[in-house]
Parts: structure tokens; sequence; C-alpha cells
């Protein structure tokens, strides 16, 4: 399976998993917070190890988390690499005109080592439990029902999407269309994707007919969830104090 | 009891394409009739009036109830519609949201509702996918996924466009299976096709349209008639064709075979002589 497989990470058993859904994604948002907020290296290492035990303590595959976490990386890399060039102070070392500082190389892993724990974090929500499940505890916080409908659409429509764009690349390449840095290939590109979004509405206004045709009245319907225990409260008590505990280092 | 009446039905497109002209047929509570006619004959226009999803002039009665803008919730609930492509049809994240959508919309407990989901995934064979995305599963299981949707808020009609179109023979056979099978258990059913040899095995009577209704019998009487398949732009069905083609040339006089086991019988029995 070439992507992330959610679902695979869904059927696993661990506390995590079985921790309330709103208990679970309340305490995880805080702690992203903490995180984000952390003002040294040493408050985001911490964060980031956090993130870490969360992760093993979920039993979420690490091959898997590897392959998610290469993007939000690679997506923060450049924060460490540019910055020490574009921050004034204390030179690190200097070659020419080449004197990286060490303050920019601070605040560069600072925000590296931030985004992967916030990324971390992330991935507990959407991994330990079935997208319907977190949806509908954002939507008991307070997540409007437009948006909570937008989200459950993306995330079912997001890879018919991706799958007509390969059947789309998939076609123009069999009629000999090759990729160039020219004007004609980003015409085609546009010409392309405007077809996408074509379908797209034509799709949209297909699967409209469908929910009305189910009864559809504005509303999306979700079952019954479960209570807050007093095991769920005990993890939120940990997490909220990692979070703390933070914030205090 | 007639389980759908329609009666001089007429519907254009907001373009102004004429889709259905005068259109007026019933079926019997119980029936499954093929809906047959070629590429923009109107199919799919009429089986979405059968829902209320279209509202065109003329008159249509479920259940003896005329579709209104009071009765559309009911009529949405005794008259299922499963779509040609099953990803228009399966827009929830996850199989046993899907199938809990239409229930959930009826309004019915969350037990009911656990219960008729199960029913609908165990009836098409998906229960043991329940929990996977419609994205992870094949075509074949997306149509019948389709299906249950639809199963699940128990309907008295179904509406089916296309259900065998790009089906492996075998996810075919098993669809035409469990159509028949509803049937059996009193779901009437309307099926638009293009697939004139599975017309005998899923309908008794056939309509054929061509934005009019050109013809309404028989199926088995309906799908002899060569000429006016052709002008539809329609063949016979293979066996059908092949020993009225015997039959011309005087090779063959028994009953028109629709099946392979009619046709191998026909055979059989030919030899026998």
């Amino acid at each position: 399976m070439s992507h992330f497989d959610l679902e695979e990470c869904f059927r696993l058993e661990s506390p995590i998993h079985c921790w309330e859904a709103r208990a679970r994604v309340l305490s995880i948002l805080v702690l992203i917070f903490s995180v984000a907020l952390a003002g040294d290296i040493p408050k985001a290492l911490a964060g980031l190890a956090v993130a870490l035990l969360l992760i093993v303590i979920s039993r979420l595959p690490l091959d898997h988390v590897a392959r998610f976490m290469k993007w939000p990386a690679l997506f923060l890399l450049p924060f460490v690499i540019i910055l020490p060039f574009t921050t004034s102070g204390d030179p690190l070392f200097s070659i020419s005109a080449i004197a990286p500082s060490a303050q920019g190389l601070s605040t560069g892993l600072l925000f590296f080592i931030r985004g992967l724990a916030a990324a971390l974090l992330a991935l507990l929500i959407v991994a330990t439990a079935p997208f319907t499940v977190t949806i509908r505890a954002l939507r008991d916080m307070g997540l409007p029902g437009s948006l909570e409908q937008i989200f459950l659409f993306a995330y079912r429509y997001i890879f018919l999407l991706n799958e007509e764009l390969t059947t789309m690349s998939r076609s123009m390449d069999s009629k000999g269309f090759i990729k160039r840095s020219d004007f004609k290939t980003a015409r085609i590109l546009s010409l392309s994707l405007a077809m996408l979004l074509i379908r797209s509405y034509e799709r949209a206004e297909e699967v409209f007919l469908a929910m009305i045709s189910r009864g559809y009245t504005g509303t999306i319907h979700v079952g019954s969830r479960r209570e807050i225990g007093m095991d769920d409260i005990l993890k939120c008590f940990l997490v909220l104090s990692a979070a703390i505990g933070i914030q205090a280092l | 009891m007639k389980a759908i009446e329609v009666e001089n039905l007429s519907y254009s497109y907001p373009d102004g394409t004429p889709a259905l002209d005068g259109v007026t047929f019933s079926v019997l509570k119980g029936e499954s009739i093929a809906l047959l006619g070629p590429n923009g004959a109107g199919k799919s226009t009429l089986l979405l009036h059968l829902n209320g999803l279209l509202r065109g002039s003329g008159l249509v009665r479920i259940m003896d109830r005329e579709i209104e803008e009071h009765s559309l919730g009911w009529i949405r609930s005794q008259v299922g519609v499963v779509f040609q492509d099953p990803d228009d049809q399966l827009f929830m994240p996850t199989l046993k949201e899907d199938v809990a959508f239409g229930p959930r919309n009826m309004g019915l407990s969350e037990a009911e509702v656990q219960k008729r989901v199960r029913w609908a995934l165990e009836s098409v064979g998906l229960l043991n996918l329940s929990e996977r995305s419609p994205h992870h599963l094949s075509f074949g299981q997306r149509k019948k996924a389709s299906l249950a949707t639809v199963l699940s808020m128990r309907p008295m009609v179904l509406v089916l466009d296309e259900p065998t179109s790009n089906l492996d023979p075998r996810s075919k056979t098993e669809m035409i299976r469990l159509i028949r099978k509803l049937q059996a258990e009193g779901t009437t059913l309307v099926t638009a096709t293009h697939d004139v040899n599975t017309v005998p095995l899923l309908a008794d009577r056939i309509l054929l349209l061509n934005r009019k209704l050109v013809s309404n019998g028989e199926a088995r009487e309906i799908l002899q008639r060569r000429e006016l398949l052709r002008e539809l732009g329609l063949e016979m069905p293979l066996f059908a064709d092949l020993f009225l083609e015997l039959r011309a040339e005087g090779c063959y006089s028994g009953p028109t075979p629709f099946t392979k086991e009619e046709a191998k019988a026909a055979i059989r029995n030919y030899f026998k002589k």
C-alpha cells in the first residue's frame, strides 16, 4: 500500500485507542498547544519526548509513523537550513561571506522540533480512531455542522479525486504528453485541473442526489457515543499534566 | 395492488432538452420490471422521478400515494434508489456509516439502525468489511455496498440504475441472485439496464423507453422483437438471437431460449431427435 493506511491503525488495541474520543481529542489538542508554545529547545524536546512516548503507547507501527512524518519533516527542514543564514547573531563559523548564526540555528531547531512534536500528536488524533468518531468528538466540542460535513466528504472524496487525477495523468501520458518547463505544459496542466474541478462539481451533484434520495435534509445523524469513564479522566489528567509540565520546565 | 403508477409524465432538462414525453405505466407490488432503452432514452431520468428527486409534469404515485412536497419523506423511505456509479452512492467515510445513513434519517432508534445495518450488510455479503472505507473496496464490492445502503431502509420499491454494469461475471451472477431474492421477499423492482442478456434473469416485464414509452410487455415477448430492438439501437439477447436465426433457417422449432440452461436444454433436445 503506497499511502499511510489509517484504517489498519484504527483496528489496533492500545490505551490511546480505547480512550473516549472527546477526552482524547481535547487532551491531545491542549498538549499540541503546549508544545507549540514551547519557548526554548529543552521545552520543545520535552514535548517531542512526550509525543514519542504516546506514539509508542499507541502501538502505531513505527514504519507507518516514519512514512507519515517524512512530509512534515521535509516541510520543516527549510527552517533549520535557512534561518541560520537569515537571522542575525553570533556566527557559528565563517567561510568568506557565509556566517550562519547560532541564534538562527537555535530558532530553526526550535521550529523543527515543535513542528515534529505537533505533527506526531496530530497523527495520534487521526490514527487512533475512525474518522467519523474523531469528527463527532470535534462536533461535540463545538465544530459547526457544515464544517463537519466538509471534513467528512473531504476525507471520503480526496482519494477518489486522487484516482481521477491519476487516470487523467495516465491518459495524457498515453497520448504522448511530456511535462516540460514551458507555457504549453502549464496550459495543459491548468486545463486538466479545470476538468478535474468540473468532474468534481458533477460528482458533487450526483452525491447530493444520492443523499437526498436517502432522506438527507441538511443534517448528518451519527450514532450514540460512549460515556467518559474514570480511566478516560485519568488519561486526561496524565496528558494535561505533561502539557503543564512542559510549560513549567 | 399497484406499487408504482406513472401517468403522462413529461420532463425537460433546464437547458430545454426533452427527456421524457408523456410516459404512462404501472408496476404491481412484488413485480420486477426492466427499463430498456438506448443512451439518452430517459431511463435514469425516469428512475429519479420515482423517488421525487426530479419533478416533471404528470403524476407519480407510490403505493397509491402521490409524490408531493409533504409526502417526500415517506416516499424516500419507501423507494430506494441505487445509482449507477457506486462512488456517488457511498459518501460516508466507512461502509457501516454509509449503510446507517438512511435509517438514521428515518429517525429510527440506534438499536434498530444497528440491526438494519447488520442485516443489509449480511444480505450483500459485506458484513466483514463494515469498518472499511469505500475507497478500499473493489468495484464489485462497492456496487453491492451501494445496494446495502438502500436495503437498510427496507424500501417497498427498489430502483436500480445499471446494477450489473462493469461487474465481472461472478459479481454479476451474485447481483442478479440478490435482486431475485429481494423480489421473492416481496420487494418491487425497477431496473434500468443496457444489458439485454441479463434482462430475462432480472425481470418479468420490460418497459421499452425512448423518451416515450415505446413498448410495455412480457420480457421474453419483447426481447424477441428484433426489428423493434434494432430501431432503438439495442440487440437481442445472444441465445435468443441465435436460436431465432436457426428457426428462420428451418433448423430449430422449439421455444426460444434466453439463458445458458435453456439453450443447453434446447441443443440437447435437438440432438436427441
